[in-house]
């Protein structure tokens, strides 16, 4: 655990279907410090989105929490336990990845910024006043105007943008991003994630950002989370874990990631395909698809273990993996 | 002439006007429609001559002519006279007997698409059994039941049973489609951000989820009030709601059937009228169906 305090702590999180159903999230620990931006990456399925919904007790009706504690600092009282739902509104925001279905279209921008704390009892016009604040924070252009405008007469990023001031109005120090780039094209997403890490530095946000794309994670993340099928089998800050990773399958996540320096190479592709919750290999999840993969892979679970400051990786091919042993 | 901007000005824009809407056309046909017959009503004493029940019993059955424009009938009453005066009864349980199930059909509807899972079963399959009544055989019994009554505040005798019934009737179809669209605006992500953001479940219920679901219901509402004119004529011909005598346009259709072959403009003229109030509610519907689609 590192020097500075955590914002908030989850510990052993594990998501079922249903009453002893399918596994679907087993056993996450994570925590993130302030100003910090963790990044949890992985394939459609992993269980990243799973793994930050449950943060705001935001699950699908047929899942339920089996494990897990999670706990919150809040100002002078150090870190608590809570439960999600007292966290909604209450230090913890989330931003989505569709800024189109994020709007009530029947509200106007400024109505829709202002609406958390005219909610909280704010006066009409101190929260008029804070919403135009935020949208010129977020860097929306001529405030005034835009606070009259509807949803519908802005762009995705314009969206994007007062989705992000909604966030902020509630005055949060953890904002939840699920994928909020990914349905925006590479320029605006850019400069979504330059307004992130602005307002991390500045408002000393702690960020949870989750994103299947590895680019997008290395780009904003401090730290990094790798997770697959329901697990996480890497952990570290993100530069060592890009420069050096220490699971086949995050080398193989960063091999298939087009390169724009250096001469071009063939893209590589991971073979086979992620396995179906519930009906998970035996031993590690990985091994079928791992180039790696020795007999011992296939017997146990490799758990997630400490392999130096802030590392850790749930391998037990780290020999062949440094030693660069390719397929 | 030059200007300077400075930092942070404004670029004057030149006003646009305002761009025509998919949907304004059919609105605008409607609603002239609609309001030359709401004119007709409120200035019915200035646009006709004498009462609707006056007789001129030496003119029975008179052609149009420049004193009786559309002839008078069998009783020798102005027909032009008791067709404007009929505005004010249909058109006033007509929107009556909408307004009120529009209302009480849409709060069940917004309580079921909320509500648990029992409740929800429990409106539903109510619904389900008023959607099976045989719809004119329950009006002629309920009107035979409660019987016209004396009136009941500004409403005349034989209205009161009328709207009841089309309350019972008719809330149902406003309950299933706010549920529906409840349902839909439920799972919509603002509805999940705004409960993220620890709003109370009443201000997510009145500020995102009501605001985005009563649409299709308020374009439904203006059929539904054609639909009702239709009703109550229809019951009024055959002799059931609106009592005789009362100038009402299928008690006017019914009264004319005999002398068909003679005085055709007797059914036709009110006859016309039905269906012109109907269209004009129709594309006022259609109209703003347009314009939430586009």
């Amino acid at each position: 655990m590192t020097g500075t305090e955590a914002v908030i702590e989850i510990a052993n999180l594990s998501i079922a279907a249903g009453q002893g159903g399918v596994t679907l999230v087993d056993d996450v620990s994570l925590h993130v410090d302030a100003g910090e931006c963790l990044g949890i990456v992985g394939e459609s399925g992993s269980g990243k989105s799973l793994t930050l919904r449950s943060v705001l007790g935001l699950l699908p009706p047929a899942l339920h929490q089996t494990r897990g504690t999670m706990r919150f600092q809040r100002e002078n009282e150090g870190l608590h336990s809570v439960g999600p739902r007292e966290l909604r509104g209450r230090g913890v925001s989330m931003i989505f990845q569709e800024p189109m279905s994020s709007l009530n279209p029947t509200m106007r921008i400024g109505d829709l910024v202002a609406a958390g704390q005219r909610a909280r009892g704010m006066s009409r016009r101190a929260a008029a006043g804070q919403a135009l604040r935020l949208l010129a924070e977020v860097g929306v252009p001529h405030p005034e105007q835009r606070a009259r405008a509807w949803p519908h007469q802005l762009s995705g990023g314009l969206r994007q943008r007062v989705m992000i001031a909604m966030a902020l109005s509630v005055e949060p120090t953890l904002l939840l991003c699920d994928e909020p780039t990914t349905a925006l094209d590479t320029t605006v997403q850019d400069q979504i994630l330059t307004l992130v890490e602005r307002l991390r530095i500045e408002r000393g946000l702690a960020l949870i950002f989750v994103s299947h794309d590895l680019s997008v994670i290395s780009r904003i993340a401090n730290r990094t989370a790798v997770m697959y099928a329901g697990r996480v089998i890497e952990q570290g800050p993100t530069h060592a874990l890009v420069d050096n990773p220490r699971h086949p399958y995050t080398r193989a996540l960063i091999e298939s990631m087009p390169q724009l320096h250096g001469p071009p190479t063939r893209l590589r592709t991971i073979s086979g395909s992620p396995p179906t919750a519930g009906r998970l290999p035996a031993g590690c999840r990985f091994a079928p698809r791992c180039p790696l993969a020795a007999d011992a892979c296939h017997e146990a679970d490799p758990p997630l273990l400490s392999i130096g400051p802030h590392r850790s990786t749930a391998c037990f091919r780290q020999t062949a993996l440094n030693a660069g042993e390719q397929p | 002439m030059t200007a300077t901007l400075k930092a942070g000005e404004e670029v004057p824009r030149t006003r646009q006007p305002r761009r025509r809407r998919r949907g304004d056309g059919k609105l605008a046909v409607g609603a002239v429609i609609v309001g030359l017959f709401v004119l007709a009503a409120i200035f019915a004493p200035l646009i006709t001559s004498g009462h609707p029940a006056d007789q001129d019993l030496l003119n029975r059955l008179a052609p149009p002519s420049q004193a009786h424009i559309l002839g008078t009938d069998q009783l020798g009453r102005d027909e032009w006279t008791r067709l404007v005066h009929a505005i004010r009864i249909d058109l006033r349980v007509a929107a009556l007997g909408s307004l009120i199930p529009a209302i009480l059909g849409s709060l069940i509807g917004i309580v079921a698409g909320l509500g648990n899972h029992w409740l929800d079963a429990a409106i539903m399959r109510t619904s389900d059994i008023v959607v099976s009544l045989p719809l004119f055989v329950f009006f002629i019994a309920l009107v035979g039941l409660l019987g016209p009554g004396t009136g009941f505040l500004f409403l005349d005798p034989g209205e009161l049973p009328l709207i009841i019934g089309f309350t019972v009737i008719s809330w149902v179809v406003y309950a299933r489609l706010l549920r529906s669209e409840v349902r839909r605006v439920r799972s919509m992500d603002y509805v999940r951000a705004a409960r993220l953001g620890g709003l109370p479940r009443w201000r997510v219920i009145t500020w995102h989820i009501v605001p985005n679901a009563i649409g299709q219901s308020i374009v439904y509402f203006f059929v539904d009030v054609g639909l009702a004119v239709v009703a109550i004529s229809t019951l009024s011909f055959l002799g059931v709601g609106i009592p005789i005598g009362t100038p009402e346009w299928g008690s006017m259709i019914q009264a004319g059937r005999n002398v068909i072959q003679t005085n055709w403009w007797l059914i036709a003229a009110p006859g016309a009228a039905i269906a012109l109030i109907g269209m004009g509610l129709a594309l006022i519907g259609d109209g703003l169906d347009d314009r939430i689609k586009s």
